[in-house]
Formats: C-alpha cells, structure tokens, sequence
C-alpha cells in the first residue's frame, strides 16, 4: 500500500517538474488555468495593395547543390490570402496550456525549411542540413546573435534551445541569400497563417486583447559591385501590424486583416 | 511693613511662601520637603538620562526591529508563491500521507509496542547494571586472589569465591541477552511505522524544498540580533595630520536592504492610482516606507518610490560585488561612505549619519552627485559604467580644453585641445576669423570654441593678431587637386572612407558636445565658406603637411576618391549667422601688438599653438581641490539668492537635482552646486564692476553644467589607499590608464568598442544594415580583447601602416601616422586591459608537419575558403579576413580559442563555430583524428602556420601624392614640416601618469602589507 | 526684521554660546544682589549691619551648600541631556577656522588683541593682572567692609574692581562672543555673519593724527620726536600721574598716610595699567589711533602702545 503511494507521489512529481511550459510560466509570468467556455477568433489575412512580383534570388556560391538562382521563400499564399504570417496575442497573463509540438528546421538546397514557424518557449528546435554543402545557422533576435553553428554535409542533426520569447531569424553566413524565421511564442495563442491565409486562435478567456500580425517583406534588392559581385542583398523592412479584438465568451470572433 | 510678620502660606504661591519663610529664623528652617524635591528630581532626571542614552540616542534599534516585521511579512507572501507553484493535488497528497504517517505512530498498535519497548530498556538497563556489579566485585577479588598467590597465603577460600562470582557473571549475562532479543522483535515490529514517516519526510522536504527555505529565511530573520553593523576599512585614508587611519562604516544598520534582492522593485510609475496603491499593497509597504509624487507635464502619473531605507541598492553586482577590493568580507568591502561620503560611524540620527551638520567636511552626496566618487579611484576612466554624468562631465572637462588653463592634476601638460593657429593665414580668410573669435556658435551650433565676449575691436585686434603671427608661415600644398570630382560619390566615400567617424555633415549630425563619434572633428556643415578647395584636397591627402600634430588621420586616399570628397564637402557653405560686423584688414602693429595682449591675458595658447607663445604659463587657477571649496571660498559677485534659487528650481525640473548644501551659516542658495553650475551656464555671471572675470563662455546646456560640476566635485584630491583603487604608480595601471587618455584622445571609440564603450560606427553600420546580408560593409572590430588576440609586433606595423585584412570591405582603418611612443602606448595599453605587460615575443615556432595534412583536410572540408581568403585568393564572396599572415598576426593560442568558440570571444561575430554543436564542444568531423576536438583544432591552427608566409605586408605609406609614396619619419618628407613649429610631441600627455595624489610605489607595499596583517590580525581575533 | 532675529537667534542659541548667556543672567543678578544689601546695609548704618545675627556655618550653612549642590547636578544632567556637545571640524594644519576663537573664558584677552600688540595683550597684561590679583591683600589694608556688603564705606575700591571686572574682563568676553565674526570684524548681534564682508582700515599713530608727526622716517627709522613725545606721554600717564597724587594728598589723605609710598606706587601703577585699556580702546575705536607710542629696539624688540 505504502509503495504504491511513494510511487504514486513520484509520478506526481515527475510530471510537475517535467513540465517545461510551467517552468516557462514562472520566468515569463504566464500561468497555465483551464479555460472554460473561452471565445476565439479567426480570420484571413489578405494585401490591400496587388501584389508585387516576387524576384528570384541570384545564387553566386555552390551553384551544383543551390541551383543558379532561388525562387524567393517569403511566396504569398493563393488567391488574395497571404500564407506565412504570425498572428499573436500579446501580454496575456494565463489562459490554455501549451500543445507540445516538435520543431524541425531543414536546410535543404541552400534554403531554410520551413521558412517561417512558431513554436512554443522552451521547445528543442532541431536544425538538420539534408545539402550536400556546409551551412551554419546563425540565429539572431534583432542584431543580437543567439546561436552560431556551422553543420558540415552529413553532420547529425542539431539541437537549439528556444528559450528567449520574440522573432528569431535565422541566416547562413556562408549563402548569404539563406533566410528564415522561427517565432517563439511566450503563450500558447498564436497561429501561422495556412496556404490561404487564414488563422483561428481558440480557447481565449472573454477579455479585450491586441492581436499582432507579422509578415516577413519578401522584396529583396541584390546590389552588385563593379564585377558584378552581388554586394548586399537588401530586404525590405518586415510588415507588422496591430489590431484590438474583443472575445466574447463562447462566441467566435471574426477579424479579417489586410497588410500592409 | 517690614516689622509685621508674613502670614504662613502654602507653596504654590511662591512669593508669600518665600517671604513667610525668610521670616523665619535659620535655625528654624526646616528643609526636608526641599530636599525631598530635589532628590526626586535628580532620580528622575538620571532615570531620563539613562532612558535617552539607550532608546532615544539609538534610532537604529526601531529601525532594526521594524525591519524585521517588514521582510517577515514579504517572506511570508513569497512563501505564499512558492506554495502556489506546487500542483494542489500534489501538496495535498504529500501533506495528507506526512501527516497520515505521524497520526499512525499515535495508534495503539504503536502505543502497546512502544510502551512494552519501554519497559524492556528499563529491565535490560537494571540487568546489564547487576551484571557490571558483579563483575567489578569479581576483579576486585581476583586482585585479592592474585596477591594471595605472590605472597603464598591461602587462596583456596578466595579461588571459591572468585568462581562462584564468575558463574554468577554468565548467569546476569544470559539474562540481558534474552532481554535484548525479546526487543529486537519489538524493533521489527515498530521499524515499518517509522519508516513510512521517513519516507513521507523525505517526499514532503523534496517538495516542499523552496517552502522550507524561505521558513529558514524567515526564522533566520526572526532571530537577527538587534545590533550595530558595520565595516571596517583598514588604513583607508588620511588624517589631516598625514596619518594612514582606518574608517568604519554603520550604515547597514540601518540601510538593511541594501543588499537583499528580496526589496528589489523599489519605485512603480503608473498613470493609474488604483494601481499603485495595489502594489504598494502586495509588498506590505506602509505609510513610511514609500513616497508618492505626481510628476509629467500633465501632472498625471504618479510614481511611487520606496525610501532608501527600505530599498535595494541598485545594479549590487556592479556597485557593491563588482567593488570588493582585496579578499572580499560581507558586506561591501568599500562600505558606503566611500562612494556617498556621509558620517560613516554615526548612528545617532539620519542627519548626523548624512553627515549634514556643519563640520562634517563630507556630507552625504545626494542625486547624481554621488558619481563623483568614481574619479576618486579610477582617475584614468574616461567611461564610467552606470554613471553617466560623470564620464560625460570628465569628457566634457578634457574637450572643452579646461586644463588649457586650470592646472589638472595629470593633466598638466597634455597639448591644447584646439588646432594649432601657426598656419592659419593659409587656411581661412582673416574675416572669417574674425567673425568667429566674435562669435564661434554663430558658425557652427555645437563647437567646442567658447565665446569670449570680446568687443567688435578687441576681436578685430585679436584677429590682427593670429592673422600676423602666421603670416611667416611656410605652409604650401603639397598634392594638388586635378577637380572633375562627383559630390554623390564624395557623399558614399564619406561614409566608406569612416569620414562619419569624427564629422558631422548632412544626415549625421553630431547631438553633443563631448568630443566622441562624429562630433570628434569639426562641424562640416558649412566648411565650404571656410576653406579652399585646394587646401581642403592637401589636407585631405595629407594632413600632416599642414599640421604635424593634428589628429586628422590619413585615410590613404586615391586622387579620385580625395577630389569627390573635396567637392562634396566643398558642396557645403553658410555663414556665420551671429556677427553682422567684418574684419576692417587693418594689420598695423600698434593693432597687433594690443591683440597679442589680449591673447596673452586669455590664454588663447592654452588650446592653441601660437607662434611666440609656445613657453606661456596656464592664466588660471588649479581646480586640483575645487570641489572641496566652501562657500566661503566663492564671490558670488552681484547674484542674488532669488537668482541663485532659480537656478536650483532650474536644475530640479530638469530631472538633474543639485546636491544637498548645509545652510548653517550661510546665506540661502549659496553653495558649491549653485555657484558652480551657475558659472558653467554663464562664465562671467559672478562678474562685478570690480571684478572682472576672463573666463569665456562655453554656454553649457543644463546637462552639460551638470556633468561638469559633478566632475568637479570629484576634484577633492583624495588620497587613495594602496590596495582601495587603481593606482597610477602600479606599471600595469598606469598603461591602462595613459592607454585610455589615447584612445579617448584619438577618438578610436569613434569607430571601434573599446571596454564595452563607443563603438558608434559600428553601431551605424549594424543598423544601417540590420536584417541584410552585405559583404562590403563589416563593423571595425570590437577592440576588447586585441590585446590577447594579435602579436604584439603586428599591431605595431599595422598602427604604424595599415594594410587591408577584409579584401571586400570598404572602410577602411586610417593611417594615423603615430610615433613609436603612441604606438607602444596603445599596445601597451592593449595589453594591460588583460592584466599583462609588453614583452616582445617571437611567435614563430616550427610547424608540426605531421598535423598539416590533416589541417588541410578540414580546412576543404570546413569551406574555410568560402568565406575567406589565402593570399587574395579564394571562392569568397564574404568580408572575413585573409588568412595568408595568420601565422604573423594571430596569437597561436588565440587561434585555438577562437576556432573552438568565436562567439564566445566576440559576441555576434559571423564566424561559426565548427567544433561546437547543439550548445556543447562536438568534432566539426566524426573521422579526422578520430573526432578529437583539440586534435582538429591544432591541426587547422599548424595548417594556418604552413601556409602563412613569413612576411607582414609592407605598412602602407601614410599618403601617395602625385604617384610618390610618403612615409611619415623617419622618411624625413615632413621633418621640415615639423621643424617649422617647435611643439612638444603629442605623446607628452600620455607620457606621465594619470594622476599625481598617489601613493609612491615604495609605501604602497608597505602599507598594503600592513593592510594584509592588520586583516590577519582581524582574522584570529 | 526676521533675519534680524534669525541671526541673533543662531549665534545666542549656539551650544557654545549658552554658558556666556546664562553667565550674563548670573553675573547681573549676583550685583544685584550685592548692591541692593550695600544699600540696604549703608542706609542702616554700619553698626546694625555688623550687628546683625549671625549662624553657625555647620549645619546651617553646610545644609544649603548640599541642595545647591543637588541642583546644579540636576541642572547639569538636563543640559547634557538636551543639548549635544558642540563638535567642529576636524582639525586641520593646513587650514584655520575663521573666526578662530579662544575658549570663552579667554575671549577678553583676545579682544585686548585688537588693541594691543600680541606680546603686551597676550603676555604683559595678563601678567600684570594676576600679579595685581595676588597683591590686593597687601595693598588693600582698609579693614572696612569685611563680613558685610557696603558700598559707602569704600567707593572707590569696590567702583574700581566692578569695572575691571565687569567691564574689562565679563563685557569684553561678551564682546568676543556675541560680537566678533570672521576674520575679528565687528558684527551687531543681529548682523549675519558674513565671510565676505570688507572693513575699511584707516588706523593712524596718535601723533600722526594729532600734530601730523608720522611714526616714522621714510627710510623706516624711528621718528625720535615721536619716539619723545610718546615716551612723554605715557610716562607721564604711568608716572606722573601718580606721582602728582601722592604729593598733593599724601599729606591730606589718611588711606594714603597709612598705605606709605612703595604700596601706593604698586597700586597706582596698576590703575593706571587697568584704566589704560579702555583709554586705549576708546582713542581706538572712536578715532581710529593705531598706536599712541611706536618704539623698538633692534628689530624684534618693539614696543608699541
């Protein structure tokens, strides 16, 4: 009897102290409560203005794994909807747990795959490079670098531990061209935006909160010096934008948002 | 009258009660019920004297005993948290079975097992004695037994004895064995019981971990003895008398907190009162922990901010554990007077501990003030972490040219901050001279010129004057500017050539008047109207043809690139706006010589080469112990103290509080603070009609004045004790500290971070190009570690003549043209930011063949190439540098560090780490050497060493000019140059050190060995 | 008008200054008291006076010396207990308080120093004082006046000792304490005390001021008809002026008779010492004199007056 209870209080334990995203809340100050009859709210998220043509971006190192040129990653979503966009919730103090996921970054032909994620705090990101080429993944939040490792063909796949909340980009110092996007979310609201565009974030307690949608530009200049040695590739600033929504309880909101 | 009696009367009415007694004769006097009064009295007044000594003269008990409740009581809500953060259920369970475990030992089961267990101890106790009894009774009759044997009398009696005590022994014996066997089944009984309560314990202690830490806390707390706290600062300072004297300081037995991470949000700002109140609420701050006021333009936020009494000190890590000096003692090892000043020992009141009564020669400094401590010990520091103000103002005092004409202590004879005026005739135009010595911010809003007020003619004469004393010059241009430059390519080559570095044009304006990034070198906005294209070209090509000492470095500029920049920066004219007067070209000598007067009372020599003047004295005071000055010591000429007031308000609605002042005996306002922002806002303020005063005026900003004075009330001529600060007679100090009056000197920050500071281009390009990925624009390195990473023979060819290491990046590192002192001062100081002194080392060492091919493997198998180059060769299309003189230029095991982990040693660097994976050391190959990480690092770095070659690049000459390289000397191009104008080499203000009120070597082993035994001493008391 | 007080009030509730306030108060009172019996005994007549009963000093005086006693203890302990010992600044060889003043009990003889040159403020007066304190027994042979408080009987003893007492040594005290500020100026009790304040020093030699005659020579030798007259005069005011008594009423005079030449030289020296500063401080004060005689011998040996 007594050992079954030991036991019993172990796997309590175990599991309490397993749990990242509790770990995560006491630094990030989110608490996780069970939301009962919680509102939501979807929508698509579409360009106002036409879209611009998207140009390829000009490979000039290890053309044999690259290819000679890319299309560009960031490629809007069919029809008017734009895939490739977070949408988030800021500044929620609790609400639903965490849905574990298992994020994987793929290099893959001189590109990261997926272009864009977002992933729960306190996932293990796990970076594989399927090229025939050396690349190195150098994550930065902002201009501050977070991680910079360098994976030789064939190297095993890597882990990096998403452990600052925000946008973290991600570029190869050895293809300049090379970009992504992984965000990582201090709560469990929010959403990328699926091949139309569209989003839907549930289970949030009846309140007023700013929704924020972010977009990666994906108009990139390629300036070139005298022997056409490509400079700089030049992206133009990312579109962000904020919205207010009120969530009713039980009721299903709807927010369609046009960028820029 | 006199001869009736008075009437007896009772004592509260005095006079009848005095005047009846006086009738009465002496001998009948009674005065018992006077003697009873007094004797009362003076009990009572000891029992008053007694109660004040010990409640009333020691505040610091309440104090203690409040702040006791108070942290009880916020250990208690974090106890609180902490129980909320275990799951419900699991504290539940564990508390239920703990307390099930305990219930269970009180069952009857237990009871019966644990009584009968009772009974047994007392009868084992009672046999085991029985049995010891018998067998002392035993020994003593052997004893007997046996000296009955050695003197042959008759043991047959005894031996009987003896045995039947022996039987009796294994009889008792048996006995307690039974017994303890009878427990020992018992025991096996009771053990299950005990052990479940064991276990929950431990499952409860597990969980409850944190819990039970903060319990200690709290009992830790509860049991603080109510006592004085204090450090002592052993051999500390100086008595008047010149004697080394220790200082205590009390303070912490009342400033409790000072360290305790638990008082740590100390102020919340909030637009919204309900929310103040709540979180004044959560933190159990009452009435007189805090202080509310309301401040913002529309007076409505409110911020609440906790009294220093109840309150964290801020940044701890820095201004307390990052100021332990020696083997660090709790609490602080500086104590607090050393950075506040205050009453250190007294604990009798705030004010007296403050220091605020009129003797107290340091009283607390209060508002940003306290800054001013930091130059007490590190006079070298030109960037103070954490305390802006002071670094600004010691800036500020430096650019401003201030020890031109005060005397600085290691100041003394640094060179004057302004251009040297031995050729100006063939620079600019006499009226442009004039218009500005009239009125320098007319020309340009943030020069550093101060306006001397001079008179349209004292300006005129003083013109007249420079104008003459250069007219001997020799100066011609060497390089001659073909034209056919392009102002938008002067525009990009002003940003590629890190002209942005030290100027301000166009877009990048200079916001402040320290002399640091772009506001370094003068304004370029106008300089169009100033100079000569032809001049600006030479200049531009080669400064040093112009001015031997100017800090215009030269950036080894191509004709074409020389020509655009001259356009571009020709492109800009104005004028000045502030004089409507011009120069009357009247050169005659009477004129002349009343100019060189006016120079030589307003010192124009103390910032500026003069012909003539090299040998002048500086015109004004010493400010070595300026900030010690009482008010006694200042005129404040015709101000009065409405104005002075003023000032005060001034400076307080500014977020910029002066200090603290005792107005003991001085008139209202009139302190040291007041007095002396008041002249740094206005030189001549204190100015009467029989008081003139030559000092000009620089116009500061509130901010600028206020940084100012807070540098100069860190002038108190301080002494420092051995061992309590950086001391410029320690060799190593003294690099570190001539080392950073250079680089400040020289504006490095402008482009590099040097100790974490400055930087500013870097930053420029990192923003400018935030997100992208460019290859033509790389961020001049963070100097921090050059001093571990580089030779030290290669950092002195590449100061001397630097030559590319990123082939594809566009700025460019200048060619300063330093003298071999200069250089050794920065390699110096270099090296001393790592605790190390210049030892000239060879580097060379013979290459492990048998490691190279492996080398090469990795360095292929690592795309080393594609992003660097070998001898200009290579794939790259990236700015990492080139790897041919490695072998020359890198510290062999620098290399090792840095291959193992490049963002370790520089933060942000592109370069990747190869043998570093998922956050921990991985083979950058599973096969080479077996996947040895330092194997494969050795070999890329002897692979390195094969393929370096053996000579540095040839330092580039310091201007090519008409196809001819110059060198600078000993080439001897420019000895004419330098003959022409007798001035010490620049290097003479590095060349001493920073401060004169050290301690000499010699006594600063003596006393810091005294130091040591004295703690010794401390240590076995 | 408030600053005014505020001054006052900061120099007189001074912890230093307390004890010359309460000494005031005392000092007034003790002559009161003093004068009002010698009136009361010179109206009664001596006889009564010196008839009047008297008691035995154990116990009856013994008892009332041991509650005074009790008293000024408890006195003392308020005082203490209320006001904190006044500290100043850390004393510094390199830098004197201004002003820098004498314990209060010597403030007098500090004072003289504005009159004086150091050597005669600070070493010959003083001892002349204590030398004439110590001759009063022999010079004073008057019997009159012991055991009772009489002004009638001796005016000029009693009028003479008040006013070196009261004035020269209690006032001048006063004077250095309430009235002294930095750097020795004069300040009004209600004056603030300023450090900046600037007097104009127009002192002349009373010869210079009275008959233009300077002290001395352009080449900075002694002016010998100064030197003259001034040997003239304060001779003549030490002297002469005694001198000139004893003959006119050594005959007339009983006290004179009875005290003979060398006592009555002795004494009137002394006067004549005492009523010198006050003299001096008057010529000083109201005309500006700077010295009345300049003298010296070699070049450390002066002796100006």
């Amino acid at each position: 009897m007594k050992y079954f209870f030991l036991l019993l209080v172990l796997a309590l334990l175990s599991c309490s102290k397993k749990d990242q995203h509790d770990e995560q809340a006491a630094t990030t100050g989110y608490q996780t409560i069970s939301v009962t009859n919680g509102g939501s709210v979807h929508g698509k998220i579409t360009l106002s203005t036409s879209q611009s043509p998207t140009p390829a971006i000009e490979t000039q190192k290890d053309q044999s794994v690259c290819g000679v040129s890319h299309p560009n990653p960031a490629l809007p979503g069919n029809g008017t909807g734009i895939s490739g966009c977070i949408v988030y919730i800021e500044h929620i103090a609790q609400g639903k747990a965490f849905t574990k996921t298992q994020p994987v970054l793929d290099q893959h032909h001189c590109a990261f795959l997926p272009y864009v994620q977002a992933v729960p705090i306190g996932e293990k990101l796990v970076v594989t490079n399927s090229d025939d080429a050396l690349h190195n993944y150098h994550i930065l939040k902002g201009t501050e670098t977070i991680v910079n490792e360098a994976q030789p063909e064939g190297a095993p796949p890597r882990e990096v531990n998403l452990s600052t909340p925000g946008l973290l980009s991600i570029g190869c110092d050895v293809h300049p061209w090379m970009k992504g996007y992984v965000f990582v979310a201090d709560n469990p609201y929010y959403a990328v935006t699926d091949t139309s565009g569209n989003f839907n974030l549930k289970d949030i307690s009846p309140g007023d909160y700013t929704i924020t949608i972010w977009r990666d530009n994906w108009n990139v200049e390629q300036v070139k010096d005298a022997e056409g040695r490509i400079e700089s590739y030049k992206w133009a600033p990312d579109l962000i934008k904020k919205q207010q929504v009120h969530i009713e309880a039980g009721k299903a909101a709807e927010l369609p948002i046009s960028l820029p | 009258m006199a001869n009736q009696a008075p009437k007896k009367a009772p004592w509260f009415r005095p006079l009848k009660w005095f005047a009846y007694r006086r009738s009465v004769p002496v001998e009948q006097r009674s005065y018992t019920k006077i003697y009873g009064v007094l004797a009362i009295m003076l009990f009572a007044f000891t029992v008053w004297a007694v109660l004040d000594e010990v409640l009333q003269r020691r505040p610091w008990k309440d104090i203690q005993a409040d702040f006791k409740d108070f942290k009880i009581s916020r250990l208690n809500i974090e106890r609180k948290k902490e129980i909320g953060k275990i799951p419900a259920d699991v504290r539940k369970s564990v508390r239920k079975e703990l307390s099930s475990a305990k219930s269970a030992l009180e069952s009857d089961k237990f009871t019966s097992i644990a009584s009968k267990m009772e009974d047994l101890d007392k009868d084992i106790a009672k046999a085991q004695r029985d049995y010891t009894f018998t067998k002392s009774t035993g020994d003593e009759v052997y004893y007997h037994l046996d000296e009955a044997r050695i003197h042959h009398e008759d043991t047959v009696k005894l031996a009987k004895e003896y045995h039947e005590l022996e039987s009796e022994m294994a009889k008792e014996n048996k006995i307690v064995i039974d017994l303890q066997t009878k427990r020992k089944s018992l025991e096996d009984q009771a053990t299950p019981f005990q052990k479940r309560v064991k276990a929950a314990q431990q499952v409860y202690d597990s969980v409850f971990a944190n819990v039970i830490a903060i319990d200690r806390k709290i009992e830790a707390t509860d049991k603080m003895p109510i006592a004085i706290k204090q450090t002592l600062l052993f051999n500390y300072e100086k008595t008047n008398f010149n004697n080394l004297k220790m200082r205590v300081d009390r303070c912490e037995s009342c400033h409790l907190s000072y360290a305790d991470p638990l008082f740590k949000n100390d102020t919340l700002v909030s637009t919204d009162k309900g929310e103040i109140k709540t979180w004044l609420k959560n933190n159990k701050y009452n009435d007189e922990h805090y202080t509310v006021k309301t401040i913002g333009v529309k007076k409505d936020t409110t911020v609440a901010v906790v009294s220093a009494l109840y309150r964290m000190h801020p940044n701890v890590d820095l201004f307390i554990k990052g100021h332990k000096v020696g083997e660090p003692t709790a609490p602080g090892v500086l104590g607090c007077t050393s950075c506040h000043q205050g009453q250190g020992p007294s604990v009798v009141s705030e004010e007296f501990a403050h220091g605020f009564e009129h003797h107290w020669e340091q009283p607390l400094l209060t508002g940003h003030y306290t800054q001013a401590s930091c130059q007490n010990c590190h006079s070298g520091k030109f960037d103070f972490a954490g305390a802006q103000y002071i670094s600004m103002g010691k800036k500020l005092f430096v650019d401003f040219g201030c020890y031109g004409c005060h005397s600085m202590p290691g100041m003394e004879d640094w060179r004057g901050q302004g251009p040297s005026l031995t050729n100006v005739s063939k620079k600019v135009t006499a009226d442009w001279m004039f218009k500005w010595i009239k009125n320098p911010r007319g020309w340009s809003h943030n020069t550093r010129m101060p306006n001397f007020m001079f008179s349209d003619a004292e300006a005129q004469a003083v013109t007249a004057f420079i104008i003459d004393q250069s007219k001997a010059s020799t100066y011609v241009p060497i390089a001659h500017n073909a034209g056919g430059g392009d102002v938008a390519r002067g525009k990009q080559t002003f940003f590629d050539a890190g002209c942005v570095a030290c100027h301000a044009i166009d877009e990048y304006q200079a916001n402040s008047r320290v002399k640091e990034a772009n506001g370094f070198g003068p304004d370029l906005n106008k300089e169009g109207s100033k100079v000569t294209a032809d001049w600006l070209f030479d200049w531009l090509k080669n400064p040093k043809n112009y001015q031997a000492h100017s800090r215009m470095p030269s950036l080894r500029l191509t004709d074409q690139e020389a020509s655009d920049l001259t356009a571009y920066v020709m492109s800009h004219t104005g004028s000045n706006d502030a004089v409507t007067t011009s120069f009357d070209g009247d050169l005659s000598e009477a004129k002349v010589k009343t100019g060189a007067n006016l120079v030589r009372t307003y010192g124009c020599f103390g910032c500026h080469e003069i012909n003539g003047m090299e040998k002048e004295s500086k015109v004004s005071v010493s400010l070595a112990t300026f900030g010690k000055k009482t008010p006694g010591e200042l005129s404040y000429g015709d101000v009065d103290e409405k104005t002075l007031g003023g000032w005060r308000t001034k400076f307080e609605k500014a977020g910029l509080p002066l200090g603290h002042y005792d107005e003991h005996f001085t008139h209202e306002y009139q302190d040291w603070y007041t007095w002396t922002v008041g002249k740094m806002m206005n030189s001549r303020v204190y100015a009467t009609d029989r008081l003139a005063q030559k000092m000009p005026n620089f116009q500061m900003s509130t901010e600028e004045a206020y940084a100012l004075s807070i540098f100069l009330k860190s002038q108190t001529g301080m002494f420092v004790a051995p061992g309590y600060g950086d001391l410029a007679s320690d060799p190593i100090q003294g690099n570190v500290d001539r080392g950073r009056a250079f680089i400040h000197w020289n504006n490095c920050t402008g482009c590099h971070k040097v100790e974490g500071a400055g930087g500013y281009v870097a930053d420029a390009i990192n923003t400018k190009f935030a997100g992208d990925q460019n290859i033509a624009y790389f961020p001049p390195p963070n100097l921090g570690t050059e001093g571990t990473r580089v030779q030290e023979g290669w950092l002195h060819q590449f100061l001397s003549g630097p030559f590319k290491i990123r082939p594809l990046v566009k700025m460019r590192m200048p060619t300063f043209g330093f003298s071999d002192v200069e250089i050794s001062t920065a390699t110096n100081y270099f090296l001393a930011t790592h605790k190390r002194q210049l030892v000239m080392t060879s580097y060379e060492y013979p290459v492990n063949s048998s490691l190279v091919p492996y080398g090469k493997m990795l360095f292929d198998k690592l795309k080393c190439l594609s992003c660097h180059y070998v001898n200009g060769s290579g794939e790259a299309a990236a700015k990492a540098p080139d790897l041919s003189n490695v072998k020359k230029r890198m510290r062999p095991d620098w290399i090792s560090r840095w291959l193992a982990r490049p963002d370790s040693i520089m933060p942000g660097t592109p370069m990747t780490a190869f043998w570093w994976a998922s956050g921990k050391p991985a083979p950058a190959d599973p096969e080479i050497l077996g996947g040895n990480i330092q194997m494969q690092i050795a070999a890329v770095k002897e692979y390195l060493h094969s393929i370096g070659n053996d000579a540095n690049p040839q330092p580039t000459p310091y201007a090519v000019i008409g196809g001819s390289p110059k060198f600078i000397l000993p080439n001897g191009d420019y000895e004419a140059a330098l003959a022409r104008m007798e001035v010490p080499d620049a290097t003479t203000m590095l060349a001493k050190p920073a401060s004169t009120t050290r301690a000499p070597a010699a006594d600063v082993k003596k006393q810091s060995s005294l130091v040591t035994k004295k703690k010794q001493k401390l240590a076995s008391n | 008008m408030g600053e005014a007080f505020h001054n006052f009030w900061l120099i007189v509730s001074k912890p230093d200054n307390i004890p010359i306030v309460l000494m005031m108060i005392l000092i007034s009172y003790y002559c009161w008291l003093a004068y009002s019996q010698a009136r009361r005994n010179d109206r009664k007549g001596i006889q009564e006076a010196q008839e009047a009963d008297k008691v035995q000093v154990w116990p009856y005086l013994v008892k009332i010396e041991f509650l005074a006693t009790i008293l000024v203890l408890i006195i003392l302990t308020v005082w203490s207990i209320t006001i904190n010992a006044p500290l100043e600044e850390p004393a510094n060889p390199t830098l004197t308080p201004n002003p820098s003043k004498a314990p209060w009990y010597f403030l007098g003889l500090q004072e003289m120093l504005v009159y004086f040159d150091p050597w005669i403020a600070g070493v010959m007066l003083p001892t002349f004082i204590l030398v004439g304190l110590i001759l009063i027994p022999y010079i004073d042979i008057n019997p009159k006046g012991n055991g009772y408080y009489t002004f009638k009987e001796r005016p000029f003893a009693i009028s003479v000792f008040s006013i070196g007492f009261l004035i020269l040594w209690v006032a001048l005290i006063v004077l250095g304490t309430f009235m002294r500020g930095p750097g020795w100026y004069f300040f009004w009790p209600w004056e603030f005390w300023d450090t900046h304040r600037i007097v104009a020093l127009t002192n002349v030699d009373f010869f210079d001021w009275i008959f233009g005659i300077p002290s001395k020579n352009i080449d900075g030798s002694f002016n010998l008809l100064q030197v003259g007259l001034g040997a003239l005069l304060v001779g003549g005011f030490l002297v002469g002026v005694p001198m000139w008594i004893w003959k006119k009423y050594k005959t007339v005079s009983p006290i004179l008779k009875e005290m003979g030449v060398w006592k009555f030289a002795g004494a009137a020296g002394l006067f004549m010492m005492m009523a010198g500063l006050p003299i001096k401080m008057f010529l000083r004060l109201a005309f500006n004199i700077k010295y009345v005689w300049v003298f010296g011998i070699g070049h450390d040996l002066f002796f100006n007056i």
